[in-house]
């Protein structure tokens, strides 16, 4: 049976959460219970960063539920449930701002346009944050350097004082990951 | 470069400490979200859907079934049990289930009594559950349990059952949750055809 708290979850973290998707996907009554201790605060955190403290409550609430009531669409191997849940949470504020907009503000099409652009690069930022954050740190320095600081496998490999084989396993590992974390299953 | 690492690059610079904050979701949520769900209820309709679904991969909806069973291999003389059918169960598209698994399920017979023999030694069983034998018919509507897995892979079929009405070969792991339904969650399948 799944542990009950994320501090529990967290120990052989990869394994814990693949294990998590697929017990979720197939209906495993502790795996919601699970997937909430997760997931939670990522989705309440996204949806607090774009909506009001009554709202983000509501939909928090709705996205577990649209994601429990639709686990025959998402499939386990092709991506994390992360990057299910927050596509379904950035499908629920996008709807949310549009009636909003039709029913209270009355804004103008390109406004809403716009923060719809706005919450999708959020739930991407606030995506791949929680990805980096399921990687070893060695792996998670490697690909920022290469990524985000744009060095060459040998000038990371110089840098950190890594054999350079190593320095490529980690950042193809990571990259591997990070995909996984990443993958969008709109449903 | 493909656009997956495009993307990354695109949005790592992009990453600033807000977007690491978390806000915890009020306490009363999980509640609420547990009164409007009922985990524990396992949705039969879940194993239909999957198996329709499973049925369309794999493409063996239309498939004609052996005449087994019910006479057609009773009558024969032979001291020793008779093979009478073998199919290759695997984990190919079912979804949550590990990718690669594979084994041959063989269908024997001796004076009228038949057995199933499948070794479910190689298939992993996730934490706290076990695995349990199904016979299911093709449009999903029946099916029936040859009991959990048993170390020495032999499963009697009970008398009566027209293995051609249920030609699926069905391994699911099952939470110890005493529901007797299937749980949904199959790990090997395989479907006797000619």
């Amino acid at each position: 049976m799944f542990a009950r708290s994320p501090s529990e979850l967290n120990l052989p973290l990869m394994e814990s959460r693949q294990a998590l998707d697929h017990h979720f996907a197939s209906g495993h009554p502790d795996a919601m219970r699970a997937a909430f201790e997760l997931h939670g605060s990522l989705v309440h955190s996204l949806c607090r960063r774009t909506v009001n403290e009554h709202l983000a409550k509501d939909i928090t609430q709705e996205v577990f539920i649209a994601a429990w009531k639709n686990r025959d669409r998402y499939d386990p191997t092709k991506g994390a449930l992360a990057g299910w849940l927050v596509g379904i949470c950035r499908h629920k504020l996008i709807d949310m701002l549009r009636r909003e907009s039709r029913h209270v503000t009355a804004e103008p099409v390109e406004a809403v346009h716009a923060r719809s652009i706005s919450v999708t690069n959020l739930a991407d930022r606030m995506l791949l944050d929680d990805a980096l954050a399921t990687l070893p740190d060695r792996a998670r320095n490697m690909v920022q350097l290469a990524f985000l600081h744009d060095l060459t496998h040998e000038q990371i490999a110089e840098q950190t004082s890594t054999p350079l084989g190593t320095v490529k396993s980690d950042i193809r590992r990571g990259l591997e990951r990070l995909r996984h974390h990443l993958e969008r299953q709109d449903g | 470069m493909d656009s997956f690492e495009q993307h990354l690059r695109d949005v790592l610079p992009q990453l600033t400490q807000a977007d690491h904050a978390r806000v915890e979701p009020p306490s009363a949520l999980w509640s609420a979200i547990e009164a409007a769900i009922d985990t524990k209820r396992v949705d039969t309709i879940d194993i239909h859907r999957r198996t329709r679904r499973w049925f369309a991969t794999v493409g063996v909806a239309a498939a004609v079934v052996l005449g087994l069973g019910a006479g057609v291999f009773a009558t024969r003389p032979s001291s020793g049990p008779i093979e009478v059918a073998s199919v290759r169960v695997s984990s190919d598209g079912l979804p949550g289930a590990p990718v690669g698994l594979a084994s041959v399920a063989r269908f024997t017979e001796k004076n009228s009594a038949r057995t199933l023999i499948l070794d479910t030694s190689d298939v992993p069983v996730p934490r706290g559950e076990y695995l349990e034998l199904w016979l299911i018919d093709t449009n999903v509507d029946k099916m029936v349990s040859l009991g959990a897995a048993r170390p020495d892979g032999r499963y009697s079929i009970p008398a009566g059952i027209n293995l051609a009405d249920y030609p699926v070969v069905d391994v699911s792991a099952e939470p110890l949750d005493g529901n007797p339904k299937h749980s949904g969650a199959s790990l090997l399948r395989g479907i006797v055809t000619v």
